[in-house]
């Protein structure tokens, strides 16, 4: 009798294993983890695996989540600051459910938050982990191309192409080209992207006392930055990197010092962070 | 009516219709006959499952076989399609939460699981609502009352528009070069899928921003003038998807934007999403765009299938927080 690969899967097949990925993954992922944390700012590879969601959509955050996370653990996902949107609720559900852990969209009661484009507004404790969503990992990739030659820049700290790029930007356009992920200098040593955050964000990365964890799935590479690490962004001294400007207070919570986008390009300015916004609203009718 | 991706009751609608499965089939091939609809420049979805039923399931010998038949039959010149006849299913925005005319999720495939079911009855069994009742909604909105997202981009430096005309039909013409931006248009919405999309992640990889302005999956009425009183008549209802991109660019030596356009026949988004990354890409100048080397890295980057979909289509998650940060740098925000 024979027996086809698919029939002896249906039969094996067991249930999937505790936080979805298999030991030998975590066991990778935490290896890199803690690697990464050893050299802050470095790019670790690690064997990034298919995830149930697409390259691209997060999955080296979640593959970063799941090899950390425990049954006692209280997970937050967000994107762009917002925790009801489709991919982050998807993620929210595959995490909880495989970790059998309780999932939450309060900050403050979470003990891992992970986050696509933004760091939480309501700041997090010693106790706390974030983990952050990177589609580009190397900074200076666009300056030098080449693979090689861009790990042979990082491992001699040598950021001279990048420099030169800002210098370039800034005498003919006035500032730095980047919106959001721009480069930063971590421990005075390596440079690494903060994921696509805003400016607003990448001013709040200096010495926070969590640590940071950024996996970049679909480039298979793994980033740490931990607690109390110094992070500076790529700027001339005399020309600080400056935030993003907002045209108008929250239309919700009435905050002037929050990240706001604006909803139609037109008048209406409101947070991107829904549960720092709810949390200054609750406070303001109170 | 439905905002910025998020989960509520509209969602749940929207899983529901896009796990029903065709009764009767046991392959459902419905997304691959659009596929190939789309790269044989030919609607006809039952020609296109007889040519892969022929072609024992050979996507590319498919496309060849429609292609070759539709070089036998006769070709009419029909109507320009008029806003009006444009009926929009689906529409999304990554670069503005709120948008004139508002999101409507439609069929979301994205919403599908990507885990594999060894579960031999049907994948999702049918919503307890009829299809012929769920239908039931208020008339679509048209491309006629619904404005373009880009028309929000006022007072962004802009990289120029070519010179637009008719484009030749690739499938009854001889294209020379240099081709114009409306035939190459044409030449490229018949290309290969995985090809569209490996050049597109090529250029996505290279640039600082690209967001999705705006997505529609439409049914568009093609119109042919009847033969004897010349009164342009609807011949056909067919699904149409466009996508809008703006990319980073070098405008006159300050950074802006450079708008791109495609269109695909069928609803397979990522193939329009393609062709609106490559048009923007062609469009914008300067020194931001970079040649591209068929080195180790490239080509490796450019053939993994599920990299590549997965960064093309990534696109269409939200991008209203950094595309709010690009915008600020564009217009001024960093004196």
């Amino acid at each position: 009798m024979t027996t086809t690969v698919a029939e002896l899967a249906a039969t094996h097949s067991t249930a999937e294993s505790y936080a979805y990925l298999d030991e030998d993954t975590k066991r990778n992922v935490r290896r890199a983890v803690l690697k990464a944390l050893a050299i802050p700012g470095w790019q670790v590879p690690f064997a990034s695996r298919e995830m149930p969601v697409a390259r691209g959509w997060g999955s080296g955050g979640l593959q970063v989540t799941l090899s950390v996370v425990g049954p006692d653990d209280v997970v937050k996902v967000i994107d762009q600051g917002d925790d009801m949107s489709v991919n982050a609720a998807g993620m929210r559900d595959l995490i909880s459910r495989s970790a059998r852990c309780e999932a939450t969209t309060v900050t403050a009661e979470a003990t891992i938050v992970q986050s696509r484009h933004r760091i939480p507004e309501v700041e997090l404790r010693a106790d706390q982990l974030l983990v952050l969503q990177v589609p580009h990992p190397d900074p200076l990739h666009r300056v030098v191309p080449e693979e090689a030659a861009a790990l042979q820049r990082h491992a001699g700290g040598d950021y001279t192409p990048a420099w030169l790029d800002l210098y370039d930007a800034q005498t003919r356009l006035g500032g730095p080209r980047t919106g959001a992920d721009h480069p930063v200098l971590v421990a005075d040593k390596h440079l690494m992207s903060p994921s696509p955050i805003p400016r607003y964000d990448v001013l709040r990365l200096d010495r926070r006392p969590y640590p940071i964890l950024l996996g970049a799935g679909r480039r298979a590479r793994l980033t740490a930055l931990p607690p109390h690490t110094t992070v500076a962004p790529l700027a001339f001294d005399d020309r600080p990197l400056q935030p993003e400007h907002c045209g108008g207070p929250c239309a919700r919570c009435g905050s002037t010092t929050s990240y706001r986008v604006s909803q139609d390009s037109g008048a209406d300015w409101i947070c991107t962070d829904a549960d720092a916004c709810r949390l200054r609203a609750e406070e303001e009718t109170r | 009516m439905y905002a910025s991706m998020q989960e509520n009751a509209a969602l749940d609608a929207a899983r529901a219709l896009v796990n029903q499965t065709v009764a009767g089939e046991q392959i459902d091939t419905s997304v691959l006959e659009e596929q190939l609809c789309a790269e044989a420049g030919l609607w006809d979805r039952a020609a296109a499952r007889r040519a892969l039923h022929q072609a024992h399931g050979d996507t590319a010998a498919a496309v060849a076989m429609l292609r070759v038949w539709a070089a036998t039959q006769p070709h009419v010149t029909p109507e320009p399609v008029r806003p009006r006849d444009v009926a929009i299913e689906r529409r999304l925005s990554s670069a503005y939460p709120r948008i004139p005319g508002g999101q409507w999720l439609g069929a979301a495939r994205d919403l599908r699981s990507r885990q594999l079911s060894w579960d031999d009855a049907p994948a999702s069994p049918r919503p307890a609502v009829a299809p012929e009742a769920a239908v039931e909604t208020p008339p679509l909105p048209t491309r006629a009352t619904t404005s373009r997202v880009r028309e929000l981009l006022g007072g962004i430096r802009l990289a120029p528009e070519p010179e637009d005309g008719a484009g030749a039909d690739p499938a009854t013409s001889v294209l020379t070069p240099p081709l114009s931006r409306a035939s190459r248009m044409s030449v490229l919405a018949r290309g290969e899928t995985g090809a569209l999309v490996a050049l597109s992640a090529l250029i996505l990889g290279r640039r600082q921003e690209a967001i999705m302005m705006e997505l529609t999956v439409e049914v568009v009425a093609v119109r042919v003038a009847h033969p004897r009183s010349g009164i342009p008549c609807v011949i056909a209802e067919v699904p149409v998807t466009q996508v809008e991109v703006v990319l980073d660019a070098d405008v006159a030596g300050a950074p802006g934007l450079a708008t791109g356009w495609g269109a695909t026949l069928g609803t397979v988004e990522r193939r329009a999403l393609a062709l609106a990354l490559i048009d923007a890409a062609m469009k914008a100048d300067g020194e931001l765009q970079q040649p591209l080397l068929l080195d180790e890295q490239t080509v490796i980057a450019a053939s993994d299938g599920a990299a590549t979909n997965g960064f093309v289509e990534h696109l269409r998650l939200p991008h209203y927080a950094s595309f709010a940060a690009y915008l600020s740098a564009v217009s001024g925000g960093t004196s």
